[in-house]
């Protein structure tokens, strides 16, 4: 797997050796894999991107949480395989979908507004079988494996608390300053480049891996 | 058709509606303080192995850290002896809680070996693997691994070098594991 983001090497070790129930370290898995997750980041920027109530906000991150809880639970526990590198192809074009939505080229194009909301649950669903598609590389103990897989959960929802707390201020500031709309043209086309970059990443590493 | 609370690039900017500065700057150094608070009970133990304030071993996240910053690094290999002949040996090792070791034999290429082996009862973590002879350390190829009470195979040597079993206690109490083998090599011992 040396293109798909995985889990790190000295963690894979401890997985694999890890026996019955390891709440503790699977909810910090977790948690670092959002973190450290640029693609489920970049989603997450593209989301909330025109999003300036907290309100808003709170009810997008959630319809999004529980798109990917649900297939990360789903995906793990029924053994769907499903092939990373695609997963993480969809989930590069998801950033660049969001990126097309903020830029208002979608609407355009269509005709009408596709529902936001709508989007961001479906898309949620495809970063949830990315999730689980991670954990599904490793040998994984049948005992306390639906506590692990749920505390894996919980550690993702609260890495990407942790994240998107980060991201809200660093945009708080960026609002503020008069040039705000004018680079966010320039931000959400850099989203759709990001975008399809990764995705064409997890292309080549499908047909090469 | 737009929903209300959508967002949408043409909305102007309210800067009223906008968070004020103090509010970020504040929210910038709980930030600072959460990031710190997290890294040194949390990211410390399970990066480093790190645990100045307990809590990560209370999370169970030290035993990550310590797993990726082992303290010994892996043993030496065995001293070359004369020559190959067909063998059998039965062997028998004791692990503490907890612990991993190592039993290795020096095989060449081509070299056949039937092996089983089995713990008094419960799983253990293992690893079947070779690493080539004069290769780098840390160098190995896992020919099986995965968690059992027993095991048994036969192998093939697909190349010179050291092949043999790491096996680690997954339990709190000891458990011991026996190993046959039959087949051409020599060197057969736990690493030290």
């Amino acid at each position: 797997m040396a293109f798909a983001h995985g889990v790190a090497g000295g963690d894979q070790l401890f997985i694999e050796q890890s026996t019955g129930s390891q709440l503790g370290p699977f909810a910090y898995l977790g948690a670092k894999h959002m973190v450290t997750g640029y693609d489920h980041l970049l989603f997450l920027v593209g989301v909330i991107f025109f999003l300036f109530r907290m309100r808003d906000v709170a009810t997008y991150v959630s319809l999004f949480a529980l798109g990917h809880s649900a297939t990360l639970l789903y995906g793990v526990l029924s053994g769907t395989d499903v092939n990373p590198f695609l997963v993480d192809a969809v989930i590069g074009l998801s950033v660049a979908y969001k990126g097309f939505d903020n830029l208002g080229l979608l609407k355009r194009w269509l005709g009408f507004q596709p529902n936001t909301k709508a989007a961001v649950l479906l898309f949620g669903l495809v970063h949830g079988f990315g999730l689980a598609t991670k954990l599904q590389d490793f040998k994984l103990d049948p005992e306390g494996l639906i506590g692990n897989i749920l505390a894996f959960n919980v550690g993702v929802e609260i890495g990407q608390f942790l994240a998107l707390g980060m991201i809200l201020i660093a945009m708080g500031f960026w609002r503020r300053t008069a040039s705000f709309t004018r680079h966010a043209r320039l931000a959400n086309i850099a989203l759709v480049i990001a975008g399809f970059a990764l995705a064409a990443y997890q292309v080549h590493g499908f047909s090469h891996g | 058709m737009v929903e209300p609370s959508s967002p949408s690039p043409e909305q102007p900017l309210d800067p009223e509606a906008l968070p004020s500065v103090p509010f970020l700057i504040r929210a910038s150094l709980g930030a600072v303080l959460v990031a710190a608070l997290l890294g040194v009970t949390v990211v410390l133990p399970a990066e480093e192995g790190i645990d100045p304030t307990g809590v990560g071993g209370w999370l169970g996240l030290t035993q990550i850290g310590e797993l990726k910053n082992p303290d010994e690094v892996a043993p030496a290999k065995p001293e070359a002896a004369p020559e190959y002949a067909f063998r059998s040996d039965e062997l028998t090792v004791t692990l503490g809680p907890r612990e991993g070791l190592e039993v290795k034999a020096s095989m060449r290429a081509g070299d056949e070996l039937v092996y089983a082996w089995q713990t008094d009862g419960g799983a253990v973590f293992f690893d079947f693997h070779g690493e080539p002879k004069g290769a780098a350390k840390d160098v190995f190829t896992s020919h099986e691994k995965g968690q059992a009470t027993d095991f048994e195979g036969a192998f093939e040597a697909p190349f010179e070098g050291v092949h043999g079993w790491y096996w680690k206690n997954l339990r709190s109490q000891p458990t011991t594991v026996t190993l046959k083998t039959s087949g051409v090599y020599r060197d057969l011992a736990p690493l030290p």
